[in-house]
């Protein structure tokens, strides 16, 4: 036997073993807490429900003891660590919240009040007042509002913004609401995968193709930025996003120091995963596959909608049998699956309508094309040009039902152009960009995540509305009438899962 | 090596094509080009678009009249014709091209699209394809594009102007009741950002208009009264975020509106940019 199928076979037990232990409930503990201060070996390989995610560090094993990433440098307790877990592609799924919860008696610092609770005002220590961070994975995101733009000047938002249903009670608080001293909205997040930098934290041209106007630049050197950074895209950068985060998720008083913001950035940039195993495919790797991680260290940064340097073309080889040199008749079937689903994300055309940023941009409504077209970059599926687009994950009324999240009415001015495909006055969970921009057009435009390590980091979608990559399928399905067959449907989560 | 490239991406072309089973991608073939027209008669209306499927990418049209016509095809956002959108009545300018027949039907080239800002939600015509009707040659169908090995295009330099400078006009056209900057736009602006760094300019004059656009049938369509300011401020803060100095700049909206008179009405809803030496 050579030894490369050793090792194969050896994942795939250690595999089996896990989801045998997730099926009788045994509970494996791949928490990273804050001031752990072990070393972050340069590769790793952590189990989820579909196999083994790929973590590596390209630039050498993390010494985390003192790495601002990795300890608690605010007044609560966390670490940024503690939201972007290696095992949880440097996301965290409402599987390790949940698992949380229990282990800790709900006393872990990732529930603090600041934004583990649906609201600071709630009682702490009963579970229901951090139901949308137990149930959806999902943390408060407040909000000034108005807001400011790049230059920190205040915006003139083209709406107004009424709370129509509050059920955490926070956009309605005295303190906290809307009508407080200092107005603020609370929108409800999914946490983003802090990995493969390198290709989403990038610099820009000067002009943004999806509003005709300049991209945001970096307020340090001025430089145009490539605007894919939060949902909402407004951090410019990773050392603006970092002051951000410390200041809100670890309630720090003071400001990072100039050493700490280097080493954020500095590990930031050199994190990469992907999902590098899965139970019936096998090595994501082996054989000419170039899945997990290790290929995106020199991956090609730029477009990929196209034939010759499709999006992700890592499992190409699989499309010849013997080449795929399969182990099994059921390893070859699921193979040939994913290759299916990769054609269909290319592909399998249909119609793209009423998305913001997409459909008004000069390309039609409807408009003929793929998961590609709006998935495009190269490595990381997100959108080359600024990701922001109104799928319809938040908007009415094609939002999935989520009674437990709040709900706005936002009406624009006369003179505002309107929302393209919904009008002047919009109902939504999350106003997305326009939170940031105060434009009555970027009204639930949500910058699109990578497409990357999504078996460890369930529930999906900035507002966690899709609990599985089935669930995605059906939102696209019904979202433009697609029409998929069951066996597109399972192919195209296949693909997804191996990414 | 390339032609094992090559043959690597038509077997790939084909698997998927295969898998797909539609043939919903791109044939490789070039643009049609049609003639300038520039004595074909003209026509203005205002009505909603019809969009039909084909066996590759979809073809759009409007009706004036009892008449369909042909306005373009889909591709991609760098090419000169940028569909409709359906919830959206269509602005169609243009002259009716006499001895063609596109997508089966009769066709206004050149041809200046404007999607109305406000929703009509009663455009929402989506025909299905029909044998035998297929769009012109085109480069990107459905699917990817062919363009992955291709170089990036980038905007030609322009040759260094010579020393006495002179004053440059640089002038964008919008589509209707828009201060939205396309492509078309955007490119021409950075040429004037080009020429004014070149020559260091004394003073950049940006001037705004708004203007009607005179209907076939007699009617007279006018822009919204704010929409001057709209074009005259986006632009002055491009060219702020450009780096140009606040001092360097006047910038007006031109009062009242520039009457169409149905002919090239897409002409003056526009903006002048005056780099001066
Ligand atoms: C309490 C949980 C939590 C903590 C702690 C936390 N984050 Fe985050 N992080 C989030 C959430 C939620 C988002 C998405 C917010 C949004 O989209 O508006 C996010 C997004 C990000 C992103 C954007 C990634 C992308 O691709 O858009 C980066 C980078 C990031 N965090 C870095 C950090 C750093 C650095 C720290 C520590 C200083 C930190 N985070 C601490 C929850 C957390
Ligand atoms: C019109 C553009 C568009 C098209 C077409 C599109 N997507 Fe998306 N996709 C988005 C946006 C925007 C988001 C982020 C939405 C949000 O988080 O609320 C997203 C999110 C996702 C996510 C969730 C990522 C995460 O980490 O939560 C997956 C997976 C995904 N899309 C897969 C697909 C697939 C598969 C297709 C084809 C069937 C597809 N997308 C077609 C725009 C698009």
């Amino acid at each position: 036997m050579k030894p490369k199928i050793t090792i194969g076979g050896c994942l795939l037990i250690l595999a089996t073993a896990y989801s045998l232990a997730q099926e009788s409930r045994i509970v494996l503990d791949q928490w990273w807490s804050p001031g752990q201060d072990e070393v972050l070996p340069r590769e790793k390989a952590y189990p989820n429900s579909q196999g083994m995610l790929g973590v590596i560090n390209d630039d050498a094993p993390v010494v985390t003891d003192g790495h601002a990433f990795f300890e608690a440098i605010g007044s609560n307790g966390r670490a940024c660590v503690t939201c972007h877990q290696p095992a949880d592609g440097m996301s965290l799924s409402v599987a390790t919240i949940q698992e949380r919860w229990q282990v800790t008696a709900g006393n872990d610092p990732l529930f603090a009040a600041v934004d583990g609770s649906n609201c600071p005002h709630l009682p702490q220590d009963d579970a229901a007042s951090h139901s949308l961070l137990l149930e959806k994975g999902l943390f408060r995101i407040p909000l000034p509002w108005p807001g400011k733009d790049s230059h920190g000047k205040l915006i003139t938002p083209e709406f107004t913004i009424e709370v129509v249903r509050d059920p955490t009670g926070c956009n309605t608080h005295p303190e906290y609401g809307l009508q407080s001293a200092n107005p603020t909205v609370s929108v409800y997040r999914r946490p983003r995968p802090v990995a493969n930098m390198k290709y989403i934290a990038s610099t820009g041209g000067f002009f943004n193709i999806k509003t005709g106007m300049p991209l945001d630049k970096d307020p340090e050197s001025g430089r145009s930025v490539g605007m894919n950074i939060m949902s909402d895209a407004r951090a410019a950068t990773l050392r603006v996003q970092a002051r951000d985060a410390a200041r809100t998720h670890l309630e720090r008083k003071e400001e990072l120091s100039e050493q700490q913001l280097q080493q954020i950035v500095d590990f930031e940039m050199q994190v990469f995963m992907a999902q590098s195993f899965q139970t019936q495919a096998g090595s994501l790797s082996d054989n000419g596959a170039t899945g997990g991680p290790l290929s995106l260290l020199e991956g090609r940064r730029g477009l990929g909608d196209d034939f010759q340097t499709p999006v992700f073309g890592y499992f190409d080889v699989w499309r010849d049998a013997s080449a795929a040199a399969a182990e099994t008749p059921a390893q070859q079937e699921f193979r040939e699956s994913v290759v299916r689903g990769n054609d269909i994300y290319m592909g399998r055309s249909f119609w793209i309508s009423d998305a913001v940023h997409i459909n008004s941009i000069g390309l039609g409504n409807p408009i003929k094309r793929t998961c590609a077209t709006c998935h495009n970059m190269a490595n990381t599926g997100m959108d080359l040009a600024p990701g922001y687009v109104d799928l319809g994950t938040t908007n009415m009324p094609t939002a999935n039902n989520m009674p437990d999240l709040p709900l706005f009415k936002l009406t624009c001015n006369d003179k505002a152009p309107p929302h393209p495909f919904l009008g002047r006055v919009i109902y939504t969970h999350d106003p997305g960009r326009a939170l940031i921009s105060g434009l009555c057009t970027d009204i639930g435009a949500i910058t699109m995540q990578q497409l990357r390590g999504l078996s460890a980091r369930a529930p999906y979608f900035a507002n966690g509305s899709a609990d599985s990559l089935r669930e995605i399928v059906d939102f696209y399905d019904r979202r433009f009438n697609i029409g998929y067959s069951q066996q597109e449907k399972q192919d195209l989560v296949n693909f997804l899962s191996v990414l | 090596m390339k032609t094992l490239q090559k043959f690597t991406i038509q077997v790939l072309c084909l698997t998927v094509l295969l898998a797909v089973g539609k043939g919903a991608f791109a044939a490789e073939h070039e643009e049609l080009v049609l003639p300038d027209n520039t004595n074909g008669q003209p026509i203005s209306f205002v009505s909603c678009p019809a969009i039909q499927d084909t066996s590759t990418v979809p073809c759009w049209f409007a009706d004036h009249g009892d008449t369909r016509y042909f306005l373009g095809i889909q591709q991609d956002i760098g090419a000169a014709f940028h569909p409709p959108q359906l919830k959206h009545r269509v602005l169609v300018e243009g002259r009716i091209l006499d001895g063609y027949r596109l997508c089966g039907a009769p066709v206004i080239h050149p041809v200046t699209i404007s999607v109305l800002p406000e929703m009509d939600l009663q455009c929402n015509e989506m025909v299905p394809a029909i044998p035998g009707i297929e769009p012109p040659p085109h480069e990107r169908g459905a699917g990817p594009s062919n363009d992955g090995l291709e170089p990036r295009e980038r905007a030609a330099p322009q040759p260094l102007p010579e020393p006495p400078f002179e004053a440059r006009e640089f002038v964008l056209s919008f589509t209707f009741d828009s201060a939205v900057m396309r492509g078309t736009v955007t490119r021409i602006i950075s040429q004037a950002f080009q020429y004014a760094r070149q020559i260091d300019a004394s003073a950049i004059e940006i001037t705004a208009y708004r203007a009607s656009s005179l209907l076939t049938g007699g009617q007279e369509l006018i822009e919204q009264a704010h929409i001057a300011e709209s074009r005259a401020e986006k632009l002055h803060t491009i060219f702020l975020e450009a780096g140009f100095d606040e001092d360097l700049f006047s910038v007006s909206a031109s009062p009242g509106y520039l009457r169409g008179n149905g002919i090239a009405d897409h002409l003056l809803r526009k903006a002048v940019i005056r780099v001066i030496p």
